[in-house]
């Protein structure tokens, strides 16, 4: 039997003012538990020992999820992935999400895990960070003392940069329409099917009437300290009209421009090979969903 | 350190007053003697043999504690015979591992037998098309079997959608409707 270590108090408030009440008063000793996928680990082998557990699970506030009148895709923090890539709106408008949403994991995890957690989660390796920063989305964050609305690209590609300041929740992201004529998909490596990335890339593409590519974002997420936006790669397609020459040249770019790091799970070299794989893939898949043919 | 909970497993209401660190799998099995969820891989949260069905969704019982379960609606493989109207009257997905002899030392069943329930629940309610082979096993990335026994598993899950598609869109449903079990006190 594996015992956790005491835990002094659990709450599970019904609304957001109760949550930042509890999260500003709650010190040191304060967790706070959104699925529970990452934390739970972590209190079984003791490396958290919580004297106070704030449960986010009952706030309706942090569970919404809208479109607003400009098209931008409102999701509160507390939304489950497989609530995200059953959500038919999310497949078809914001496809990357949707992609990631569901290799995060296994069913049960997606059942339980959220977008918040996934965001907030102290290590740079995980899927959403690289999904958000390439879809351009927005990040609300909440505290007793008001709100603030912080860009995906400035904040996880700057690994100095903390999302949340002692007492601060994470709220929800807003993700903008992409333009007509736009598709964006999501692929990893992980060292177990869906397991954390190794290498995890998204892409977005717009391409004109003509076949010329006229947007295009890349961020290549699984590298520390940061994920990596791929500028060099999104250049080279920008302006061209797409194949699977020019496709195959942005993921060389792509593998190029990074600075992948060497660990346990995989070296350098080889995130390099992974980029110019999935890249290449993504990418493909990207390009397929912005002229309108399903994959 | 302690707080009071009402949980309700597989139609019947629980309230019990636990400590805020136990884990949903060692409430079901050590404080309401369910013991047909197992324990696979000490509490790793990496086998799923632990899956139960929590507020419809498949959930590993070791990665949620028992507090947070507060006023939820729980079904353990012990609870799917009570879809059938009483003892001995096999669900589908049952009736399913029966008919291809879906397992050999029957460890992960359970746990395979609680995601089956959430994924052909989700089959049923989008109209019970044909389920591939490749979307089941996708599905069940997150149970072990380390007989290895996973063909078996699949043409169970197979068996079971198929009869299930043979019924009437009421009866399909109610195979999966959780109410149905009731919330009787314990």
């Amino acid at each position: 039997m594996v015992q956790l270590a005491p835990v002094g108090t659990y709450h599970m408030p019904d609304s957001l003012a109760e949550c930042l009440d509890r999260v500003a008063d709650g010190g040191d000793g304060l967790v706070v538990l959104a699925g529970g996928q990452a934390i739970l680990p972590l209190l079984k082998n003791r490396s958290l020992r919580p004297e106070v557990l704030v449960d986010l699970s009952a706030v309706a506030e942090l569970r919404r999820r809208e479109i607003a009148a400009d098209g931008t895709l409102m999701l509160g923090a507390m939304r489950r992935h497989r609530e995200l890539y059953e959500d038919r709106a999310i497949q078809s408008g914001w496809s990357a999400l949707a992609d990631a949403a569901a290799a995060i994991g296994d069913l049960q995890v997606q059942n339980r895990g959220t977008i918040g957690g996934n965001l907030v989660f102290g290590t740079v390796l995980t899927d959403l960070k690289q999904v958000v920063m390439c879809l351009d989305g927005r990040l609300r964050v909440v505290g007793r003392s008001g709100v603030r609305e912080v860009a995906a690209r400035a904040l996880f590609g700057d690994p100095g940069h903390a999302l949340l300041e002692p007492g601060e929740l994470l709220d929800s992201i807003a993700l903008p329409p992409l333009p007509e004529r736009s598709g964006s998909a999501y692929r990893k490596f992980g060292i177990t099917t869906n397991g954390r990335p190794v290498i995890g890339i998204a892409a977005a593409l717009t391409i004109g009437a003509d076949g010329i590519c006229t947007g295009a974002s890349i961020v290549v997420g699984g590298l520390v300290p940061a994920p990596c936006e791929a500028r060099i790669a999104a250049q080279v397609l920008i302006g061209q009209a797409i194949d699977e020459d020019v496709i195959v040249h942005a993921a060389l770019a792509a593998a190029d421009e990074i600075k992948p790091q060497s660990d346990a799970r995989a070296s350098a070299s080889y995130r390099r090979q992974l980029v110019r794989a999935i890249g290449r893939e993504v990418l493909g898949q990207a390009w397929q969903r912005a002229i309108g043919r399903t994959c | 350190m302690e707080n009071a909970v009402s949980v309700t497993v597989n139609g019947r209401v629980h309230d019990k007053t636990i400590p805020i660190r136990m884990l949903l799998v060692d409430f079901l099995r050590d404080e309401l003697g369910l013991t047909g969820t197992h324990v696979g891989c000490t509490y790793e949260g990496r086998c799923g043999a632990c899956t139960v069905v929590v507020d419809g969704r498949a959930t590993k019982s070791c990665m949620m504690l028992a507090v947070q379960a507060n006023g939820c609606r729980v079904v353990t493989v012990e609870g799917l015979e009570n879809f059938g109207g009483g003892p001995g009257a096999l669900h589908p997905i049952q009736q399913g591992f029966w008919e291809r002899h879906g397992l050999q030392c029957g460890y992960c069943t359970p746990g395979m037998m609680m995601t089956i329930f959430d994924i052909l629940a989700t089959n049923v309610r989008e109209g019970a098309p044909e389920l591939t082979a490749e979307a089941i096993r996708q599905s069940l990335v997150g149970n072990i079997c380390r007989c290895t026994g996973y063909s078996h598993i699949v043409e169970a899950v197979q068996s079971a959608a198929a009869q299930l598609r043979a019924m009437a869109p009421e009866e399909r449903a109610a195979w999966f409707d959780t109410a149905r079990l009731g919330e009787v006190r314990a």
